[in-house]
Protein backbone atom coordinates (compact mmCIF):
# COMPACT_ATOMS: atom_id res chain seq x y z
CA UNK A 1 0.00 0.00 0.00
CA UNK A 2 1.30 3.10 -1.06
CA UNK A 3 1.25 6.77 1.29
CA UNK A 4 -1.53 8.86 0.95
CA UNK A 5 -1.06 12.77 0.79
CA UNK A 6 -2.91 15.77 0.52
CA UNK A 7 -2.05 19.42 -0.02
CA UNK A 8 -2.29 22.35 -1.62
CA UNK A 9 -0.08 22.07 -4.68
CA UNK A 10 0.81 25.09 -6.75
CA UNK A 11 -0.35 24.65 -10.66
CA UNK A 12 2.81 25.27 -12.62
CA UNK A 13 1.24 24.63 -16.01
CA UNK A 14 -2.38 24.22 -17.70
CA UNK A 15 -1.37 23.33 -21.57
CA UNK A 16 -4.08 23.37 -24.42
CA UNK A 17 -3.62 20.34 -26.52
CA UNK A 18 -6.98 21.20 -28.11
CA UNK A 19 -10.68 22.16 -27.94
CA UNK A 20 -11.30 19.65 -25.52
CA UNK A 21 -7.93 17.61 -23.86
CA UNK A 22 -5.62 19.52 -21.18
CA UNK A 23 -2.98 18.70 -19.22
CA UNK A 24 -2.04 20.38 -16.49
CA UNK A 25 0.95 20.42 -13.70
CA UNK A 26 1.92 20.59 -10.64
CA UNK A 27 4.16 20.30 -7.99
CA UNK A 28 3.95 18.16 -5.64
CA UNK A 29 7.09 16.38 -4.43
CA UNK A 30 5.55 13.36 -2.21
CA UNK A 31 2.61 12.50 -3.99
CA UNK A 32 5.65 12.69 -7.23
CA UNK A 33 8.12 9.87 -5.49
CA UNK A 34 5.31 8.23 -4.24
CA UNK A 35 3.40 7.36 -7.18
CA UNK A 36 3.10 4.35 -9.31
CA UNK A 37 1.85 3.67 -12.65
CA UNK A 38 -1.86 2.97 -12.73
CA UNK A 39 -2.26 4.79 -9.57
CA UNK A 40 -4.58 8.30 -9.25
CA UNK A 41 -5.08 11.42 -7.76
CA UNK A 42 -8.16 13.25 -6.99
CA UNK A 43 -8.44 17.16 -7.27
CA UNK A 44 -10.70 19.67 -5.46
CA UNK A 45 -12.53 21.84 -8.57
CA UNK A 46 -11.73 25.06 -6.95
CA UNK A 47 -14.22 28.29 -6.57
CA UNK A 48 -17.67 29.20 -5.62
CA UNK A 49 -19.75 26.65 -8.65
CA UNK A 50 -17.47 23.78 -7.97
CA UNK A 51 -19.17 20.37 -7.76
CA UNK A 52 -19.69 18.80 -4.78
CA UNK A 53 -17.28 15.74 -4.74
CA UNK A 54 -13.65 16.06 -5.68
CA UNK A 55 -12.25 14.58 -9.17
CA UNK A 56 -10.01 11.78 -10.12
CA UNK A 57 -7.56 11.76 -12.78
CA UNK A 58 -4.98 9.06 -13.73
CA UNK A 59 -1.30 10.38 -12.76
CA UNK A 60 -0.12 10.64 -16.47
CA UNK A 61 3.52 11.34 -15.67
CA UNK A 62 6.01 11.92 -12.85
CA UNK A 63 8.75 14.35 -13.89
CA UNK A 64 11.28 14.71 -10.38
CA UNK A 65 8.83 16.49 -8.28
CA UNK A 66 6.51 16.80 -10.73
CA UNK A 67 2.89 15.30 -11.44
CA UNK A 68 0.94 15.79 -14.94
CA UNK A 69 -2.71 14.63 -15.03
CA UNK A 70 -4.00 14.91 -19.03
CA UNK A 71 -7.59 15.31 -18.63
CA UNK A 72 -10.16 15.90 -21.46
CA UNK A 73 -13.25 18.31 -20.68
CA UNK A 74 -16.40 16.64 -20.36
CA UNK A 75 -18.61 18.61 -17.37
CA UNK A 76 -18.62 21.54 -15.26
CA UNK A 77 -15.94 20.39 -13.14
CA UNK A 78 -13.41 19.70 -15.77
CA UNK A 79 -14.28 23.10 -17.21
CA UNK A 80 -13.48 25.17 -14.48
CA UNK A 81 -10.13 23.22 -13.77
CA UNK A 82 -8.97 24.75 -17.63
CA UNK A 83 -10.16 28.37 -16.22
CA UNK A 84 -7.12 27.71 -13.96
CA UNK A 85 -4.33 29.85 -14.10
CA UNK A 86 -0.51 28.79 -13.02
CA UNK A 87 0.65 30.00 -9.60
CA UNK A 88 -3.06 28.57 -8.18
CA UNK A 89 -3.00 26.15 -5.60
CA UNK A 90 -5.31 23.31 -6.46
CA UNK A 91 -5.92 20.83 -3.70
CA UNK A 92 -4.48 17.50 -4.55
CA UNK A 93 -4.77 14.25 -3.30
CA UNK A 94 -2.55 10.58 -3.67
CA UNK A 95 -1.08 8.79 -5.06
CA UNK A 96 -4.74 6.60 -4.96
CA UNK A 97 -5.55 2.95 -5.60
CA UNK A 98 -3.58 -0.27 -4.81
CA UNK A 99 -4.29 -1.73 -8.05
CA UNK A 100 -1.41 -0.17 -10.26
CA UNK A 101 -0.35 -1.95 -13.72
CA UNK A 102 1.85 -4.76 -12.62
CA UNK A 103 4.75 -5.08 -15.56
CA UNK A 104 5.14 -9.17 -15.32
CA UNK A 105 8.68 -10.61 -15.07
CA UNK A 106 8.10 -13.31 -17.70
CA UNK A 107 6.94 -10.95 -20.32
CA UNK A 108 9.17 -10.09 -23.33
CA UNK A 109 6.88 -7.66 -25.01
CA UNK A 110 4.40 -5.37 -23.56
CA UNK A 111 1.07 -4.24 -25.56
CA UNK A 112 -0.15 -0.88 -24.43
CA UNK A 113 -3.80 -0.13 -25.71
CA UNK A 114 -5.82 2.91 -25.17
CA UNK A 115 -8.98 4.33 -26.37
CA UNK A 116 -9.09 8.17 -26.12
CA UNK A 117 -8.82 9.85 -22.53
CA UNK A 118 -7.97 6.43 -22.09
CA UNK A 119 -4.10 7.26 -23.09
CA UNK A 120 -3.47 9.44 -19.31
CA UNK A 121 -2.00 6.94 -17.31
CA UNK A 122 -0.02 5.12 -19.98
CA UNK A 123 2.72 7.62 -20.50
CA UNK A 124 3.80 7.27 -16.84
CA UNK A 125 3.49 3.53 -17.49
CA UNK A 126 5.71 3.78 -20.87
CA UNK A 127 8.56 5.65 -19.04
CA UNK A 128 8.58 2.80 -16.18
CA UNK A 129 8.86 0.23 -18.92
CA UNK A 130 11.79 2.35 -20.71
CA UNK A 131 13.80 2.12 -18.04
CA UNK A 132 13.57 -1.90 -18.08
CA UNK A 133 14.77 -1.32 -21.77
CA UNK A 134 10.97 -3.94 -23.05
CA UNK A 135 9.97 -3.89 -26.03
CA UNK A 136 6.57 -1.90 -25.53
CA UNK A 137 3.95 -1.13 -28.33
CA UNK A 138 1.22 1.60 -28.16
CA UNK A 139 -2.32 0.72 -30.04
CA UNK A 140 -4.13 3.93 -29.58
CA UNK A 141 -7.63 4.65 -31.24
CA UNK A 142 -10.07 7.37 -31.13
CA UNK A 143 -12.89 8.22 -32.95
CA UNK A 144 -11.21 11.21 -34.79
CA UNK A 145 -8.08 12.18 -34.90
CA UNK A 146 -8.89 14.63 -32.27
CA UNK A 147 -9.41 12.01 -29.85
CA UNK A 148 -5.52 10.49 -29.90
CA UNK A 149 -3.71 13.28 -27.12
CA UNK A 150 -0.18 12.89 -26.36
CA UNK A 151 0.27 10.45 -29.48
CA UNK A 152 3.69 12.04 -30.53
CA UNK A 153 4.79 11.76 -26.87
CA UNK A 154 5.58 7.89 -26.84
CA UNK A 155 8.54 6.74 -28.32
CA UNK A 156 8.03 3.47 -29.50
CA UNK A 157 6.21 1.87 -32.53
CA UNK A 158 2.60 3.49 -32.06
CA UNK A 159 -0.38 2.03 -33.92
CA UNK A 160 -3.53 4.75 -34.85
CA UNK A 161 -6.89 3.61 -35.54
CA UNK A 162 -9.87 6.15 -35.98
CA UNK A 163 -13.10 5.08 -36.41
CA UNK A 164 -13.95 8.07 -39.27
CA UNK A 165 -10.49 7.06 -40.63
CA UNK A 166 -9.09 10.60 -40.62
CA UNK A 167 -6.32 9.24 -39.20
CA UNK A 168 -4.54 5.75 -39.24
CA UNK A 169 -6.77 2.44 -40.29
CA UNK A 170 -10.07 3.05 -40.38
CA UNK A 171 -11.79 0.77 -37.19
CA UNK A 172 -10.86 -0.20 -33.88
CA UNK A 173 -8.05 -0.29 -31.79
CA UNK A 174 -8.88 -4.15 -30.93
CA UNK A 175 -8.00 -4.80 -34.92
CA UNK A 176 -4.90 -4.56 -35.21
CA UNK A 177 -3.95 -5.61 -31.62
CA UNK A 178 -5.71 -8.95 -32.57
CA UNK A 179 -3.17 -9.40 -34.89
CA UNK A 180 -0.35 -8.56 -32.78
CA UNK A 181 -1.72 -10.98 -30.59
CA UNK A 182 -2.06 -13.51 -33.04
CA UNK A 183 1.22 -13.18 -34.61
CA UNK A 184 3.26 -12.84 -31.53
CA UNK A 185 3.88 -15.28 -28.64
CA UNK A 186 1.04 -14.47 -26.74
CA UNK A 187 1.67 -15.93 -23.48
CA UNK A 188 5.27 -13.90 -23.83
CA UNK A 189 3.00 -10.61 -24.55
CA UNK A 190 1.21 -8.46 -21.44
CA UNK A 191 -1.51 -6.50 -22.61
CA UNK A 192 -2.17 -3.48 -20.44
CA UNK A 193 -5.02 -1.29 -21.26
CA UNK A 194 -7.49 1.73 -20.38
CA UNK A 195 -10.24 3.38 -22.11
CA UNK A 196 -13.85 3.00 -22.10
CA UNK A 197 -15.31 0.10 -20.58
CA UNK A 198 -16.60 -1.49 -24.68
CA UNK A 199 -12.83 -1.48 -25.81
CA UNK A 200 -11.26 -2.96 -22.17
CA UNK A 201 -14.03 -5.84 -22.69
CA UNK A 202 -13.23 -6.26 -26.05
CA UNK A 203 -9.41 -5.96 -25.24
CA UNK A 204 -10.06 -8.94 -22.41
CA UNK A 205 -11.28 -11.08 -25.11
CA UNK A 206 -8.73 -10.91 -27.07
CA UNK A 207 -6.67 -11.74 -23.92
CA UNK A 208 -8.68 -15.16 -23.21
CA UNK A 209 -8.70 -16.17 -26.93
CA UNK A 210 -4.80 -15.82 -27.46
CA UNK A 211 -3.96 -16.84 -23.93
CA UNK A 212 -2.24 -13.31 -23.18
CA UNK A 213 -2.03 -11.73 -19.77
CA UNK A 214 -3.58 -8.71 -19.39
CA UNK A 215 -4.18 -5.53 -17.24
CA UNK A 216 -6.94 -3.22 -17.15
CA UNK A 217 -7.89 0.27 -15.64
CA UNK A 218 -11.40 1.05 -15.05
CA UNK A 219 -12.98 4.37 -14.34
CA UNK A 220 -16.24 4.77 -12.22
CA UNK A 221 -18.15 7.58 -10.17
CA UNK A 222 -15.93 8.09 -6.96
CA UNK A 223 -16.86 10.20 -3.89
CA UNK A 224 -13.78 9.24 -1.21
CA UNK A 225 -11.23 7.99 -2.88
CA UNK A 226 -9.49 5.59 -0.91
CA UNK A 227 -11.94 3.12 -0.10
CA UNK A 228 -14.15 4.64 2.58
CA UNK A 229 -17.29 5.02 1.48
CA UNK A 230 -17.51 1.81 -1.08
CA UNK A 231 -19.34 4.41 -3.58
CA UNK A 232 -17.57 3.29 -6.54
CA UNK A 233 -17.79 -0.66 -5.92
CA UNK A 234 -17.95 -3.09 -9.18
CA UNK A 235 -18.87 -6.63 -9.43
CA UNK A 236 -16.25 -8.60 -9.25
CA UNK A 237 -18.06 -12.02 -9.52
CA UNK A 238 -19.92 -13.90 -7.50
CA UNK A 239 -20.15 -16.30 -4.64
CA UNK A 240 -21.79 -19.94 -4.13
CA UNK A 241 -24.94 -18.15 -4.05
CA UNK A 242 -25.14 -16.40 -6.77
CA UNK A 243 -24.35 -13.37 -4.51
CA UNK A 244 -22.58 -10.27 -6.18
CA UNK A 245 -19.26 -9.90 -4.87
CA UNK A 246 -17.97 -6.01 -4.94
CA UNK A 247 -14.72 -4.28 -5.06
CA UNK A 248 -13.98 -0.47 -5.08
CA UNK A 249 -12.22 0.30 -7.99
CA UNK A 250 -10.67 3.17 -6.20
CA UNK A 251 -9.25 0.75 -3.83
CA UNK A 252 -8.82 -2.39 -4.85
CA UNK A 253 -8.01 -1.08 -8.10
CA UNK A 254 -8.38 0.79 -10.40
CA UNK A 255 -6.04 -1.94 -12.44
CA UNK A 256 -7.42 -5.31 -12.38
CA UNK A 257 -6.49 -8.48 -14.05
CA UNK A 258 -8.06 -9.27 -17.16
CA UNK A 259 -9.00 -12.57 -15.36
CA UNK A 260 -10.39 -11.10 -11.99
CA UNK A 261 -13.20 -9.21 -13.67
CA UNK A 262 -16.57 -11.00 -14.97
CA UNK A 263 -16.96 -9.27 -18.28
CA UNK A 264 -20.77 -10.96 -18.35
CA UNK A 265 -19.43 -14.17 -18.46
CA UNK A 266 -18.22 -13.94 -22.32
CA UNK A 267 -15.32 -15.33 -21.90
CA UNK B 1 -8.02 35.81 22.70
CA UNK B 2 -8.70 33.22 25.39
CA UNK B 3 -9.37 29.67 23.84
CA UNK B 4 -12.61 28.45 24.05
CA UNK B 5 -13.46 25.34 26.40
CA UNK B 6 -15.02 23.08 23.10
CA UNK B 7 -14.71 19.41 25.02
CA UNK B 8 -18.20 18.05 25.21
CA UNK B 9 -19.50 15.23 27.92
CA UNK B 10 -22.17 13.39 26.19
CA UNK B 11 -22.88 11.20 29.01
CA UNK B 12 -21.93 7.25 30.10
CA UNK B 13 -18.71 7.79 28.94
CA UNK B 14 -18.70 9.00 25.52
CA UNK B 15 -16.53 12.40 25.97
CA UNK B 16 -15.22 14.12 22.78
CA UNK B 17 -12.12 16.81 22.63
CA UNK B 18 -14.19 18.58 20.50
CA UNK B 19 -18.09 18.67 19.07
CA UNK B 20 -16.98 17.47 15.95
CA UNK B 21 -17.65 14.01 14.85
CA UNK B 22 -17.01 11.86 11.49
CA UNK B 23 -20.26 10.90 10.27
CA UNK B 24 -20.68 6.59 9.74
CA UNK B 25 -20.33 5.83 6.02
CA UNK B 26 -17.90 8.75 5.50
CA UNK B 27 -14.88 7.88 7.10
CA UNK B 28 -14.80 4.15 6.46
CA UNK B 29 -13.17 3.04 9.72
CA UNK B 30 -11.31 5.66 9.92
CA UNK B 31 -8.33 4.23 9.18
CA UNK B 32 -8.44 4.76 5.58
CA UNK B 33 -7.80 8.47 6.60
CA UNK B 34 -4.35 7.46 8.51
CA UNK B 35 -2.14 9.23 6.52
CA UNK B 36 -4.34 12.43 5.73
CA UNK B 37 -5.23 13.79 8.90
CA UNK B 38 -4.51 12.99 12.75
CA UNK B 39 -7.58 10.72 14.00
CA UNK B 40 -6.76 11.35 17.71
CA UNK B 41 -7.63 14.97 17.22
CA UNK B 42 -10.52 14.20 15.63
CA UNK B 43 -13.58 14.38 18.11
CA UNK B 44 -15.05 10.71 17.51
CA UNK B 45 -14.66 8.67 14.57
CA UNK B 46 -18.02 7.01 13.88
CA UNK B 47 -17.21 3.99 11.96
CA UNK B 48 -19.12 2.71 8.87
CA UNK B 49 -21.80 0.34 9.54
CA UNK B 50 -21.26 -3.02 11.52
CA UNK B 51 -23.49 -5.88 10.82
CA UNK B 52 -23.13 -9.40 12.69
CA UNK B 53 -21.87 -11.00 9.01
CA UNK B 54 -20.08 -9.55 6.14
CA UNK B 55 -22.49 -7.94 3.82
CA UNK B 56 -21.95 -7.37 -0.15
CA UNK B 57 -23.83 -3.95 -1.04
CA UNK B 58 -25.91 -2.96 -3.48
CA UNK B 59 -25.82 -3.53 -6.86
CA UNK B 60 -23.53 -0.13 -8.51
CA UNK B 61 -24.01 2.25 -9.54
CA UNK B 62 -24.18 3.63 -5.76
CA UNK B 63 -23.18 7.06 -6.18
CA UNK B 64 -24.34 10.41 -8.30
CA UNK B 65 -23.74 13.84 -7.79
CA UNK B 66 -27.00 15.98 -7.58
CA UNK B 67 -27.37 19.87 -6.96
CA UNK B 68 -25.46 20.49 -4.10
CA UNK B 69 -26.09 17.24 -2.52
CA UNK B 70 -25.42 13.41 -3.55
CA UNK B 71 -27.33 10.11 -3.34
CA UNK B 72 -25.97 7.72 -2.49
CA UNK B 73 -26.83 3.48 -2.50
CA UNK B 74 -23.90 1.70 -0.93
CA UNK B 75 -26.62 -0.81 1.10
CA UNK B 76 -24.10 -1.03 3.77
CA UNK B 77 -21.19 -3.12 2.47
CA UNK B 78 -19.26 -4.13 5.35
CA UNK B 79 -16.55 -6.56 6.30
CA UNK B 80 -18.85 -7.87 9.44
CA UNK B 81 -18.25 -7.61 12.93
CA UNK B 82 -15.67 -10.14 13.91
CA UNK B 83 -13.57 -8.20 11.05
CA UNK B 84 -13.84 -4.96 12.92
CA UNK B 85 -12.98 -6.27 16.21
CA UNK B 86 -9.19 -8.20 14.88
CA UNK B 87 -8.55 -6.20 11.93
CA UNK B 88 -9.75 -2.18 12.48
CA UNK B 89 -10.30 -1.71 16.23
CA UNK B 90 -6.79 -2.61 17.37
CA UNK B 91 -5.02 0.17 15.16
CA UNK B 92 -7.74 2.56 15.51
CA UNK B 93 -7.40 2.42 19.68
CA UNK B 94 -3.31 2.22 18.96
CA UNK B 95 -3.77 5.40 16.89
CA UNK B 96 -6.05 7.32 19.90
CA UNK B 97 -8.93 7.80 17.70
CA UNK B 98 -12.35 8.18 19.74
CA UNK B 99 -14.11 5.28 18.43
CA UNK B 100 -17.82 5.01 18.17
CA UNK B 101 -19.01 2.19 16.32
CA UNK B 102 -22.45 2.24 13.77
CA UNK B 103 -24.16 -0.80 14.60
CA UNK B 104 -26.75 -2.37 11.92
CA UNK B 105 -28.95 -5.26 11.63
CA UNK B 106 -31.95 -6.84 9.96
CA UNK B 107 -33.67 -8.10 13.28
CA UNK B 108 -33.16 -7.37 17.20
CA UNK B 109 -31.10 -10.50 17.18
CA UNK B 110 -28.59 -9.50 14.41
CA UNK B 111 -28.47 -5.93 16.39
CA UNK B 112 -27.85 -7.33 19.78
CA UNK B 113 -25.37 -10.02 18.49
CA UNK B 114 -23.13 -6.82 17.09
CA UNK B 115 -23.94 -5.10 20.51
CA UNK B 116 -22.88 -7.94 22.70
CA UNK B 117 -19.44 -8.28 20.67
CA UNK B 118 -18.88 -4.75 20.97
CA UNK B 119 -19.42 -4.85 25.07
CA UNK B 120 -17.12 -7.45 25.82
CA UNK B 121 -13.74 -6.81 26.48
CA UNK B 122 -12.65 -7.05 23.20
CA UNK B 123 -14.93 -4.28 22.19
CA UNK B 124 -12.53 -1.87 24.48
CA UNK B 125 -11.39 1.21 22.89
CA UNK B 126 -15.27 1.70 21.58
CA UNK B 127 -16.53 4.61 23.24
CA UNK B 128 -19.89 4.60 22.40
CA UNK B 129 -22.64 2.61 20.19
CA UNK B 130 -24.39 4.63 17.16
CA UNK B 131 -27.69 2.77 16.40
CA UNK B 132 -28.17 2.61 12.94
CA UNK B 133 -32.20 2.56 13.11
CA UNK B 134 -32.62 4.72 9.17
CA UNK B 135 -30.31 3.43 6.77
CA UNK B 136 -32.97 4.13 3.69
CA UNK B 137 -30.60 1.71 1.18
CA UNK B 138 -31.54 -1.86 2.47
CA UNK B 139 -34.36 -4.00 2.66
CA UNK B 140 -34.84 -5.15 6.27
CA UNK B 141 -33.34 -3.31 9.28
CA UNK B 142 -32.36 0.26 9.14
CA UNK B 143 -35.32 2.81 8.16
CA UNK B 144 -38.05 -0.46 9.07
CA UNK B 145 -37.08 0.21 12.41
CA UNK B 146 -36.59 3.70 12.51
CA UNK B 147 -40.25 4.62 11.15
CA UNK B 148 -41.83 2.47 13.50
CA UNK B 149 -42.24 3.41 16.99
CA UNK B 150 -42.94 -0.10 18.40
CA UNK B 151 -39.89 -1.74 16.83
CA UNK B 152 -37.95 1.23 18.11
CA UNK B 153 -38.72 1.24 21.03
CA UNK B 154 -38.10 -2.50 21.76
CA UNK B 155 -34.91 -2.67 19.75
CA UNK B 156 -33.61 0.03 22.22
CA UNK B 157 -34.43 -1.36 25.54
CA UNK B 158 -32.79 -4.39 24.31
CA UNK B 159 -29.47 -2.81 23.64
CA UNK B 160 -29.91 -0.83 26.88
CA UNK B 161 -30.28 -3.79 28.53
CA UNK B 162 -27.17 -5.61 26.98
CA UNK B 163 -24.95 -2.60 27.20
CA UNK B 164 -23.13 -0.77 29.56
CA UNK B 165 -21.56 1.33 26.85
CA UNK B 166 -22.95 5.30 25.62
CA UNK B 167 -25.75 4.64 23.42
CA UNK B 168 -26.75 6.86 20.45
CA UNK B 169 -29.90 6.64 18.43
CA UNK B 170 -29.43 7.59 14.35
CA UNK B 171 -32.83 8.88 13.16
CA UNK B 172 -34.46 9.30 9.85
CA UNK B 173 -35.78 12.46 8.33
CA UNK B 174 -38.19 10.16 6.37
CA UNK B 175 -40.54 10.20 8.84
CA UNK B 176 -43.84 12.41 9.38
CA UNK B 177 -43.25 12.88 13.04
CA UNK B 178 -38.98 12.98 14.54
CA UNK B 179 -40.28 14.04 17.59
CA UNK B 180 -42.31 10.95 18.37
CA UNK B 181 -39.49 8.68 17.22
CA UNK B 182 -37.19 10.83 19.57
CA UNK B 183 -38.82 10.32 22.97
CA UNK B 184 -39.73 6.83 21.95
CA UNK B 185 -35.78 6.22 22.03
CA UNK B 186 -35.01 8.34 24.94
CA UNK B 187 -37.73 6.67 26.81
CA UNK B 188 -36.36 2.75 25.92
CA UNK B 189 -32.71 4.25 26.99
CA UNK B 190 -30.89 6.19 24.50
CA UNK B 191 -28.44 8.48 26.04
CA UNK B 192 -27.92 10.54 22.89
CA UNK B 193 -29.55 10.71 19.39
CA UNK B 194 -28.23 11.78 16.39
CA UNK B 195 -29.95 13.69 13.22
CA UNK B 196 -30.28 13.05 10.54
CA UNK B 197 -29.77 10.38 8.37
CA UNK B 198 -30.08 10.69 4.42
CA UNK B 199 -33.52 11.80 2.61
CA UNK B 200 -35.00 9.29 0.09
CA UNK B 201 -34.27 10.32 -3.58
CA UNK B 202 -33.89 9.64 -6.79
CA UNK B 203 -31.94 10.75 -9.80
CA UNK B 204 -32.71 9.84 -13.41
CA UNK B 205 -31.50 9.79 -17.16
CA UNK B 206 -34.06 11.39 -18.84
CA UNK B 207 -33.14 10.24 -22.07
CA UNK B 208 -33.25 6.58 -21.30
CA UNK B 209 -35.69 6.97 -18.28
CA UNK B 210 -33.35 4.69 -16.27
CA UNK B 211 -32.60 5.67 -12.80
CA UNK B 212 -28.96 6.56 -11.90
CA UNK B 213 -28.41 4.17 -9.14
CA UNK B 214 -28.68 0.59 -9.54
CA UNK B 215 -30.62 0.23 -6.33
CA UNK B 216 -33.38 3.03 -7.97
CA UNK B 217 -33.37 4.77 -4.47
CA UNK B 218 -30.71 6.39 -2.24
CA UNK B 219 -30.21 8.51 0.36
CA UNK B 220 -29.46 12.35 -0.27
CA UNK B 221 -26.97 14.43 2.07
CA UNK B 222 -24.48 17.49 1.35
CA UNK B 223 -25.79 20.95 1.42
CA UNK B 224 -28.58 20.69 -0.02
CA UNK B 225 -30.53 18.96 2.96
CA UNK B 226 -28.92 21.24 5.90
CA UNK B 227 -31.42 23.62 5.96
CA UNK B 228 -33.69 20.14 6.58
CA UNK B 229 -31.70 19.19 8.82
CA UNK B 230 -31.39 21.92 10.90
CA UNK B 231 -35.20 22.13 11.06
CA UNK B 232 -35.42 18.65 12.50
CA UNK B 233 -32.71 18.78 14.72
CA UNK B 234 -34.36 21.37 16.46
CA UNK B 235 -37.55 19.69 16.45
CA UNK B 236 -35.78 17.04 18.09
CA UNK B 237 -33.79 18.89 20.69
CA UNK B 238 -37.12 20.29 21.95
CA UNK B 239 -38.35 16.89 22.23
CA UNK B 240 -36.14 15.14 24.41
CA UNK B 241 -33.81 15.95 27.27
CA UNK B 242 -30.82 14.03 26.31
CA UNK B 243 -27.86 15.20 24.47
CA UNK B 244 -28.64 15.82 20.78
CA UNK B 245 -25.86 15.60 17.94
CA UNK B 246 -26.81 17.33 14.59
CA UNK B 247 -25.96 15.75 10.92
CA UNK B 248 -26.88 17.27 7.58
CA UNK B 249 -25.00 19.31 4.81
CA UNK B 250 -22.38 20.82 7.43
CA UNK B 251 -19.80 21.97 5.29
CA UNK B 252 -18.29 24.60 7.68
CA UNK B 253 -17.78 26.08 10.62
CA UNK B 254 -20.37 28.53 10.87
CA UNK B 255 -22.83 25.43 9.47
CA UNK B 256 -21.51 23.67 12.28
CA UNK B 257 -22.51 26.65 14.85
CA UNK B 258 -26.09 27.05 13.39
CA UNK B 259 -26.90 22.61 14.91
CA UNK B 260 -24.95 24.16 18.53
CA UNK B 261 -27.67 27.21 18.30
CA UNK B 262 -30.88 25.15 17.59
CA UNK B 263 -29.62 23.04 21.03
CA UNK B 264 -27.37 20.70 19.74
CA UNK B 265 -24.35 19.41 21.86
CA UNK B 266 -21.92 18.38 18.73
CA UNK B 267 -22.57 17.50 15.26
CA UNK B 268 -21.19 15.04 12.64
CA UNK B 269 -19.91 15.59 9.26
CA UNK B 270 -20.51 13.79 6.67
CA UNK B 271 -20.08 14.46 2.97
CA UNK B 272 -17.71 17.34 3.73
CA UNK B 273 -15.35 14.57 4.09
CA UNK B 274 -15.09 13.36 0.64
CA UNK B 275 -14.13 16.76 -0.59
CA UNK B 276 -11.50 17.52 2.63
CA UNK B 277 -10.76 14.51 4.53
CA UNK B 278 -9.62 17.13 6.93
CA UNK B 279 -12.94 18.29 7.33
CA UNK B 280 -14.00 17.52 11.17
CA UNK B 281 -10.49 18.87 12.11
CA UNK B 282 -10.97 21.73 9.80
CA UNK B 283 -14.68 22.51 10.75
CA UNK B 284 -13.68 22.09 14.36
CA UNK B 285 -11.12 25.28 14.65
CA UNK B 286 -13.41 27.69 12.02
CA UNK B 287 -16.40 26.74 15.29
CA UNK B 288 -13.40 27.25 18.07
CA UNK B 289 -12.10 30.83 16.19
CA UNK B 290 -15.71 31.81 15.63
CA UNK B 291 -16.47 31.24 19.80
CA UNK B 292 -12.81 33.16 20.34
CA UNK B 293 -13.76 35.91 17.90
CA UNK B 294 -17.39 36.37 20.06
CA UNK B 295 -16.04 36.08 23.07
CA UNK B 296 -17.46 32.82 23.91
CA UNK B 297 -15.17 31.03 26.70
CA UNK B 298 -17.07 27.70 26.52
CA UNK B 299 -19.06 26.17 23.44
CA UNK B 300 -21.76 24.80 25.42
CA UNK B 301 -22.60 28.70 25.99
CA UNK B 302 -24.08 29.18 22.49
CA UNK B 303 -26.20 25.51 23.00
CA UNK B 304 -29.99 26.58 22.34
CA UNK B 305 -29.59 30.36 21.88
CA UNK B 306 -31.36 29.83 18.39
CA UNK B 307 -33.86 32.74 18.88
CA UNK B 308 -36.87 31.59 17.45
Amino acid sequence: MSKKFIADAPLLVMDKLSDFYYRLTVEFAELAHEARPGQFLSLEIPGPNAPLLRRPFSIHRVLDDKVQVLFKVVGEGTKILTQQQPGTMLNVMGPLGDGMFAPSEQAEKFLLVAGGIGIAPLLFLADVLQKRKAETLLFFGGRTADDLPTKDDFAMPVTLTTEDGSVGEKGLITVPLAAALQNGDAAKIQVLACGPMPMLKAVAELCYRYGAPGQVSLETMMACGVGSCYGCAIEVGRDEHGQARYERVCHEGPVFDVNHLPWDDKR
Amino acid sequence: MKRPNMSVDLGRGLVLANPVMAASGTYGYGLEYEDLTDLSAIGAVVVKGISPLPRAGNKPPRIVETAAGMLNSIGLQNPGIENFLTQKLPRLRDLGATVVANVYGESDDDYLLVVERLSSSRGDGVSGLEINVSCPNVKAGGLVYGTQPDMLGALVAKIRGATDKHVMVKLSPNVTNIAAMAKVAVEAGADSLSAINTLLGIAMDLETGLPKLGNVTGGLSGPAIKPVALHLAWRTVRAVDVPVIGIGGIDNGRDALEFIRVGCRAVQVGTANFRDPRAPLLIANEMEEWLAAHEYTDLADLVGTFRA
